[in-house]
């Protein structure tokens, strides 16, 4: 929370889980999340729910639109494209109805007001226990080296088990040092 | 996926620790995770539920996330669904309160009524 009692995200991680509930929201068979790491970030969030009309494509942008009930602005897109301009990046969507949705986010990730990039180990747990979540897909690429998280093979091993804190922390823990490895990071 | 041995090798410690404890009547714990939840702090409150649930040994409380609950500015939220299934939303959750609410309400059955959005709304 800012001292103005503004409330925005914190690190690049938070603004993925944000998004990535609008697909959840939706009701999405398969959710797919990749980061590609390059001279620019690139970022795709994609899925197959239910798309929206070209005429609600154009009002999505705006915060002053929303489709939710409970209250009558709708920030998420607003701000990540608000990120994407900040950083001298771009920021794109398309979506067609009945077909899905995807955005396309490319952060300049060296520049001065790039967020830190957060807890992707995190992010991807939360997105996987959500109750409403069928099939995630999680990718993470830097030159020849890619990461992948699949949940329903993930899901497949650990059963139940997937829903308790330590396997919040352990499960969080192995996707950020594979995804350390591949940044090379130390 | 390289790490399949060692995600099996996770399952097996986990499953040592929690004995299948499924209670239909539980408590439910349902984190408002929109945009205006997790930019005022959610996550941490959400792993806070997790962890105490985890601690304690609670088998009857299940935590889930939801959307928007429609009150951004007390956000962070968190509706309690008791095992009568009475309804309380707590809300400006720190996570010692929702540490608290586990201990309070949860273990002695007793509603924070300081926290409760109906209190602090007035």
């Amino acid at each position: 929370m800012h001292s103005l009692g503004i409330s925005i995200m914190d690190d690049l991680a938070l603004y993925l889980l944000d998004l990535i509930q609008n697909s959840i929201a939706v009701k999405s068979p398969i959710i797919e999340c990749s980061i590609t790491e390059g001279d620019m970030m690139s970022i795709i969030i994609k899925d197959n729910g239910i798309g929206m009309t070209k005429e609600t494509l154009e009002k999505a942008i705006s915060p002053f639109y929303t489709t939710r009930s409970t209250r009558k602005i709708g920030l998420g897109l607003p701000y990540i494209k608000m990120l994407a301009e900040q950083t001298e990046g771009q920021f794109e969507i398309h979506s067609e109805y009945q077909v899905g949705t995807e955005l396309k986010i490319i952060l300049n990730y060296h520049h001065l007001d790039m967020p830190p990039i957060g807890n992707l180990g995190e992010m991807v747990y939360l997105v996987s226990t959500h109750q409403d979540i069928q099939e995630f897909i999680f990718t993470y690429k830097k030159s020849d080296q890619e990461y992948e998280f699949v949940l329903s093979e993930v899901k497949e091993i650990l059963g139940p088990t997937i829903n308790q804190y330590s396997m919040m922390v352990a499960l969080s823990n192995m996707i950020n040092k594979e995804i350390e490895n591949i940044r090379g990071v130390s | 996926m390289k790490s399949l041995d060692e995600l099996k090798k996770l399952r097996d410690e986990s499953l040592k620790k929690m004995q299948m404890r499924y209670v239909k009547d539980g408590f439910r714990i349902q984190v408002g995770m929109g945009t205006c939840g997790i930019a005022s702090g959610a996550k941490p409150i959400l792993s806070t539920f997790l962890e105490e649930v985890e601690r304690r040994g609670l088998g009857n409380v299940s935590v889930t996330q939801v959307g928007c609950m429609g009150e951004c500015s007390y956000e962070p939220m968190a509706e309690l669904i008791d095992e009568q299934g009475q309804s309380f939303v707590y809300c400006n959750l720190t996570e010692t309160t929702a540490k608290e609410i586990i201990e309070r309400h949860v273990v002695n059955h007793e509603p924070i009524q300081r926290l409760l959005l109906t209190t602090k709304k007035g």
